[in-house]
């Protein structure tokens, strides 16, 4: 599977393989949106094709899409008009609005990956989704267990109207 | 995101990336997910969590109800535009107190009810409080960051028994940066006078603020508006001089202001977002008050005279024809309220700005012991 990312040809390749042995190739701006993968580059050259041993093809595939859109944000066209903060935020807005299983692999790979940008912005959308819960309902969800003795209780009990939104 | 989060995946999740996610909630909800679990209580006092955090102030703006000590577990906050109600533990001070005992006053009478605290201020997250030291006869004056808990007990100012506090005002320059201004009142020979004081957090100390050469008396009242302190003096027995103190220089300068007054008038400075106002008020008899707000426009140095208007006090509020009042600037509000349950608000952003009956009952029946301070929130105001 080829990845394609800026058509710039001047640019090096990068050759990516995802958990399943899928093959990856883009520029090397797009995977240096990568902290880790940058490190690696810099470490081994581009010559090697560089293994992800814990990022699934889908999710890859994924995280590359929005390495590259964002890489290509930074380049300047002679011919295109530039891509203005409003374009950017909706394109993450719409690239975030997907499926929860897909957006917690997403997290997992962005941190893994040390993409900064990413992470902030799936950790954005993790926290407006939670944002609306109860305690109780947050212990629920992440399976976190009520270790307050019941002095604290009490205590948790008086305070927390405090917060509301 | 439209879809639930799926528990089992959720819960699964590496308890470095969860923190990153609470870092991006909004202090309010932040505060609520304090009751999650015994990790996620303490991570607000955590300097490491709090440096990432995204939204470290808080939205709203609430009135905190200082309680007398032993009581400070429970100091109520108050959003009265949501009026909404809860509580928050500011017992933290009290082990702060171990090297001294405090003066209670018991007087329902005096101005400061009963209550050790004599005077409370905030700015930018940072709450300064002052409390009498019973043996010594001396004030001392706390700044704290109630949701850190990160407290500061200044020095005490000057080494004797001179004088009780009657004013502070406290001012953020930036994170970790602040100056209080302390006024002061007492003996000088057979003779009352005040004192005005400032700190500053970059040199630690106390200083005396000079006298202002152009008044033999001392001044009415002082506030911090954009940075600068500014003071009120009577002049005459109609007028009323706004002079602004330069740090730099250790001088009083003539600002040009100048409000008129009458000569049976109390007056205050009240900093509301970030507009200088000067209310002034007088018992028309024992039901009633009138109020004068005008608004000092620093640029123009024009005083606009906002409303003179005439309050009807509750039957119950007796409590009124004593100098139990105060006026605080919340939001774009000045909220008048006294130590009884009586208070009102005027609101500069409805269409007939007036004085409302404002219910701040949820403080407490009577709210005749605590103090009352307009505050917001931030994780980032350090106090040292």
């Amino acid at each position: 599977m080829h990845f394609q990312g800026s058509p710039n040809m001047a640019e090096k390749r990068v050759k990516l393989i995802s958990s399943d042995n899928d093959e990856f190739e883009v520029d090397e701006a797009v995977a240096f949106e990568s902290e880790t993968l940058r490190n690696m580059i810099q470490d081994t050259g581009t010559n090697v094709p560089i293994s992800i041993p814990n990022v699934s093809s889908d999710i890859l595939a994924k995280v590359l899409e929005y390495c590259s859109y964002h890489a290509e944000t930074m380049e300047t066209h002679d011919d295109k008009p530039p891509i203005t903060d409003a374009q950017i935020r909706e394109w993450d807005a719409d690239f975030v609005d997907v499926h929860p299983a897909t957006l917690y692999s997403l997290i997992l790979a962005a941190n893994y990956l040390n993409i900064k940008n990413l992470l902030d912005l799936i950790c954005q959308a993790v926290a407006n989704n939670i944002r609306g819960k109860t305690a109780v309902e947050i212990r629920k969800i992440l399976h976190i267990q009520d270790d307050f003795t019941y002095e604290e209780e009490m205590e948790i009990r008086r305070e927390t109207k405090w917060a509301f939104d | 995101m439209t879809e639930e989060l799926e528990e089992s995946l959720w819960s699964r999740m590496p308890a470095d990336i969860r923190e990153l996610v609470l870092q991006r909630l909004p202090l309010e909800v932040l505060y609520r997910f304090r009751a999650v679990c015994k990790h996620w209580r303490a991570l607000p006092l955590s300097p490491e969590f709090c440096r990432s955090v995204t939204h470290p102030q808080s939205k709203h703006s609430y009135l905190l109800g200082i309680q007398p000590i032993g009581l400070l577990q429970t100091c109520p906050i108050y959003n009265p535009i949501a009026k909404s109600l809860s509580w928050i533990d500011l017992g933290f001070l009290e082990s702060r107190f171990e090297r001294f005992t405090f003066e209670r006053w018991v007087n329902d009478d005096d101005p400061w009810g009963s209550s050790e605290f004599r005077g409370a201020s905030s700015d930018g997250g940072l709450l300064c409080v002052c409390v009498r030291i019973h043996e010594s006869e001396q004030d001392a004056i706390f700044v704290c960051n109630p949701l850190t808990r990160a407290c500061n007990l200044l020095p005490l100012i000057e080494g004797n028994t001179w004088g009780m506090c009657l004013g502070l005002s406290i001012r953020v320059e930036n994170y970790g940066h602040y100056r209080v201004f302390a006024t002061k009142h007492g003996k000088v020979g057979n003779k009352f006078e005040q004192r005005l004081y400032t700190y500053d957090s970059v040199s630690a100390s106390w200083k005396v603020v000079p006298k202002c050469t152009r008044f033999p008396h001392d001044s009415i009242s002082g506030a911090f508006c954009k940075g600068i302190y500014y003071a009120l003096y009577l002049e005459g027995s109609h007028e009323l001089v706004l002079m602004s103190y330069d740090t730099d220089h250790d001088a009083w300068v003539d600002t040009g202001v100048v409000v008129p007054c009458t000569s049976n008038s109390r007056a205050k400075l009240v900093v509301s977002n970030d507009r200088l106002f000067c209310v002034s008020y007088f018992h028309q008899n024992e039901h009633n008050l009138y109020v004068t707000i005008s608004e000092v426009n620093l640029h123009t140095t024009m005083v606009l005279g906002i409303s003179v208007s005439e309050i009807e006090l509750p039957d119950q509020s007796q409590l009124f024809v004593h100098s139990n009042w105060d006026v605080l600037g919340y939001r774009n509000s000045l909220i008048f309220h006294t130590r009884s349950v009586a208070a009102f608000v005027f609101d500069f952003t409805t269409d007939l700005p007036e004085w409302r009956p404002m219910n701040l009952e949820p403080l407490g029946n009577s709210r005749s012991h605590i103090l009352l301070v307009a505050l917001t929130f931030d994780l980032r105001a350090a106090v040292e």
